[in-house]
């Protein structure tokens, strides 16, 4: 970890010195300003433009499938031979068709909806050269953006937020985990909680602060860091975070923790990137119905957050972008259960995506070594989000240039 | 021997007998520590190693172990495991186990009988200081693991590959020291090591006893030939030295101490308790004084510990959960990523509750400064500053719940 971007010298707690209301940045403030020229001199219309995030504050929302998600599964090329004969026992038999040859997991039957309204996209085949079959090197390459030994020990979105303007809460991990490396950036100061909605400061309020407000050395600057952010998170979160409905939403930690982002979003909060996690994909034995559970859990609450997105007319501001380390072994193994692969496809969901499939799936014929060649190294993808969506310079971010995936 | 590993022979005072507790054990009241300090830096080390020649707190804790399983509820045996984590003499077996099981990092959420995670856990308790050779044996055999990774299934023709990627990659080798060939070779090694009523059971039919080839040796391997092959190679002492040294001394050893430790450890056929004396008594131990962030288990234990409170171990389940470790069910296989991955703003808030509930059974002795420097050089890695000890002398009642919620206290 680095020196602190946000941590003021004062207590937590403590006006911050900002000459912009502490809801904004800098950066949207003059975006906002020059948005409306004439009207910026209109109080009322320049208070709204100044305490809502304006327009051209886009959200992404990363959901992690942990385990390595079997994506042949998940998007099926049902009308393959060869799909089926690789897995008699644990292949899908009644997809959701999406074309004549692809479908997918029935599971995954309410993402149908965005699909026809074209705010669903697939990007097949997505991976990288000399796939790690390891978790966790897999995992890291996934978050650091760097194959090999990783150039700079960051996550692509904390090197995209560095970049960005400082705001009080510049990301939001929904998710009592470790910190993900993927938002860990050089500089900023990202939080992570389990539930906004009880993330709260109890005690002597006073006094907690004043324990972690002079600046440390070393790792114990680490901790106070975390101290101080999370007092000064709590108050933030409980100014943005409002009331709402969870109607649509079903009752699983996957589907609470994106509610609650979409009523953040709703409420101001200046964060430009949400985190949150679905775990069990590393379905070694017996995956039929484990990762039959893991697909609806998923879908379904993808669909009740771009469902309620779209009702709060935020759908148009989110986008929403699936990962996994690795996808699974084409051949199913002894066990029902699918080994380490390669390749696999990711979601990308939102009211300006162009939906449908990009890319062809990987061919069933041509393996390596019985797993599935990649053609769409997953930087491609970030690329595009962080030029077109987050308006970051993936080329810096990245270190290199890679050529966009038209989902957006 | 590693300049580094040769032993201290700086001042072993107060709060050097302080740093030991605070990392081979779970912290310890004044008395202790004031008895220790007594002793020099080797004789301190292999008292701790070694434990007192009798314990009673585990022989009690012992005795209901057979009902605290037999309820069957997890929860109970969460609690009878900090329960010896608070009381018992001998800390350092305590402390080992903790590092094995993560270590081994099984979980109950998939493993599903208490009792079988239980089993693995006392394996810990019984050969945690043992050499590493019999204790991998133990593990590789062991229900709860066999289920974890796959085994169960793991037949002649078609092998399932997780327990032999895992063996590698995050119990002996590290990633790096194997190939993708020798992982399908040795997971044929361990075809047929099934369980049967509940015991691990060696099934000869689904055995494939062709000719393997694993990290270049060529034979008619089995499972234990192929832990034996992994022991061998230089990388094991490496990998398995790195993990002790970042779970009792310092987040990032340097490269030649990871690589002189490793040897050591080779060279005394990886008899940690051996091991950890050497390590225990040396300069770069006591060169490493505050480095550490705390585990969530270390924080409560520590803290009880150190203010003679009373253990709630039943709630203290849920606060661990809160606080990120979540015991018996580590977050994946390659257990509690450790240090600073500890902290975040939501960690840290429920290390702000825990610290409130664990302190209302707080009875502090003294108060203002002297109270605040006597707990804070027991409690903390770091000494307070000055400006807040000046707050923390004024806490009055909230005095104990307030060191708790100081960043050093987070540290060893």
């Amino acid at each position: 970890m680095t020196t602190p971007s946000m941590s003021s010298p004062g207590s937590p707690s403590s006006p911050s010195p900002r000459l912009f209301p502490s809801s904004l940045s800098r950066r949207s403030f003059l975006k906002s300003a020059l948005a409306f020229p004439a009207a910026a001199t209109l109080p009322g219309l320049f208070a709204r433009a100044a305490f809502a995030s304006g327009p051209g504050d886009e959200v992404l929302v990363l959901v992690r499938l942990e385990g390595g998600n079997d994506g042949l599964n998940t998007v099926v090329p049902f009308a393959d031979d060869l799909y089926h004969r690789a897995r008699p026992g644990i292949g899908v038999k009644d997809p959701v068709k999406l074309t004549e040859e692809t479908g997918l997991h029935p599971s995954l039957g309410a993402l149908r909806a965005a699909w026809d309204e074209g705010a669903l996209a697939i990007v097949q085949g997505v991976g990288y050269p000399d796939s790690s079959r390891s978790h966790f090197t897999s995992t890291d390459i996934w978050h650091t953006a760097f194959t090999g030994t990783p150039e700079r020990w960051s996550g692509w979105a904390g090197r995209a937020l560095d970049r960005m303007d400082e705001g009080e809460v510049p990301a939001l991990q929904l998710d009592p985990a470790p910190l993900s490396l993927a938002l860990t950036g050089e500089r900023v100061v990202v939080p992570a909680v389990a539930d906004a909605e009880s993330f709260r400061v109890r005690g002597n309020k006073d006094l907690l602060a004043a324990l972690v407000a002079r600046p440390r050395e070393g790792v114990a600057e680490d901790v106070r860091r975390a101290g101080a952010t999370a007092y000064r998170t709590a108050e933030r979160l409980e100014k943005s975070l409002g009331s709402g409905d969870a109607r649509g939403y079903p009752d699983t930690d996957l589907s609470r923790r994106l509610w609650q982002v979409a009523r953040l979003v709703e409420g101001g909060l200046p964060a430009r990137v949400y985190a949150v996690r679905l775990s069990g994909f590393d379905t070694h034995a017996k995956q039929g119905n484990a990762h039959a559970l893991l697909l609806r859990t998923l879908g379904d609450a993808l669909a009740a957050f771009e469902a309620d997105l779209k009702a709060k007319g935020l759908d148009k501001r989110v986008l929403v972008m699936t990962y996994s380390e690795f996808g699974r072994r084409v051949e199913e193994n002894r066990s029902l259960g699918t080994d380490h692969g390669t390749a696999a496809p990711l979601f990308v969901m939102g009211g300006r995506v162009k939906g449908g499939l990009l890319g062809a799936h990987p061919s069933l014929a041509d393996l390596d070594e019985g797993d599935l060649r990649f053609h769409t190294d997953f930087r491609r993808v970030y690329a595009t989000v962080l030029d077109r969506w987050l308006k970051a310079d993936s080329h810096a971010v990245l270190g290199a240039a890679y050529a966009p995936v038209p989902f957006v | 021997m590693h300049e580094m590993l040769k032993p201290y022979e700086g001042a072993f005072d107060f709060d050097a007998a302080a740093h030991l507790w605070r990392r081979a054990a779970f912290g310890a009241p004044r008395a202790r520590i004031e008895e220790t300090a007594k002793l020099s830096p080797r004789d301190a080390a292999r008292s701790i190693v070694r434990g007192p020649e009798k314990d009673a707190a585990a022989e009690g804790l012992e005795s209901v172990y057979a009902q605290v399983a037999g309820t069957g509820k997890v929860d109970a045996i969460r609690a009878w495991l900090l329960q010896r984590m608070v009381r018992c003499e001998h800390q350092l077996r305590e402390k080992i186990a903790l590092f094995w099981h993560g270590h081994f990092a099984t979980s109950v959420l998939k493993v599903n009988e208490p009792a079988w995670m239980g089993r693995q856990y006392r394996i810990f308790l019984e050969g945690g200081l043992g050499a590493f050779g019999d204790l991998l044996g133990r593990v590789t055999r062991d229900p709860a693991m066999i289920r974890w990774l796959d085994n169960e299934t793991n037949a002649k023709g078609h092998p399932n590959e997780n327990y032999a990627r895992e063996l590698f990659e995050l119990f002996t080798l590290g990633d790096g020291n194997y190939t993708e060939n020798d992982i399908k070779e040795a997971a044929r090694a361990f075809t047929g090591w099934h369980i049967l009523a509940d015991q691990y059971h060696f099934s000869a039919r689904l055995h494939d006893d062709g000719e393997k080839e694993v990290l270049g040796a060529r034979g008619a391997w089995n499972g234990d030939d192929v832990c034996r092959i992994a022991l061998s190679q230089k990388a094991c002492g490496r990998f398995l030295s790195r993990k002790l040294l970042q779970f009792f001394v310092t987040p990032d050893p340097p490269a030649e101490v990871v690589d002189a430790f490793g040897e050591e450890l080779r060279a005394r056929g990886y008899r940690i308790g051996e091991c950890l004396e050497i390590l225990f008594a040396s300069r770069v131990f006591h060169a490493s004084r505050g480095t550490l962030v705390k585990s969530p288990i270390e924080f409560v234990a520590t803290s009880v510990r150190v203010f003679e409170g009373r253990l709630d171990a039943s709630a203290a389940a849920g606060d661990l959960r809160a606080m990120g470790q979540d015991l018996l069910a580590p977050p994946n296989v390659k257990g509690w990523p450790g240090h600073t991955s500890w902290i975040n703003t939501a960690t840290w808030l429920a290390r702000v509750d825990t610290g409130r509930r664990l302190a209302s059974t707080f009875d502090v002795r003294g108060s203002g400064d002297d109270a605040v420097l006597a707990y804070g050089r027991l409690l903390c890695g770091k000494a307070p500053g000055a400006e807040e000890r000046q707050r923390l002398a004024a806490a009055d009642s909230d005095l104990a719940h307030a060191l708790l919620c100081l960043p050093e206290a987070h540290l060893s």
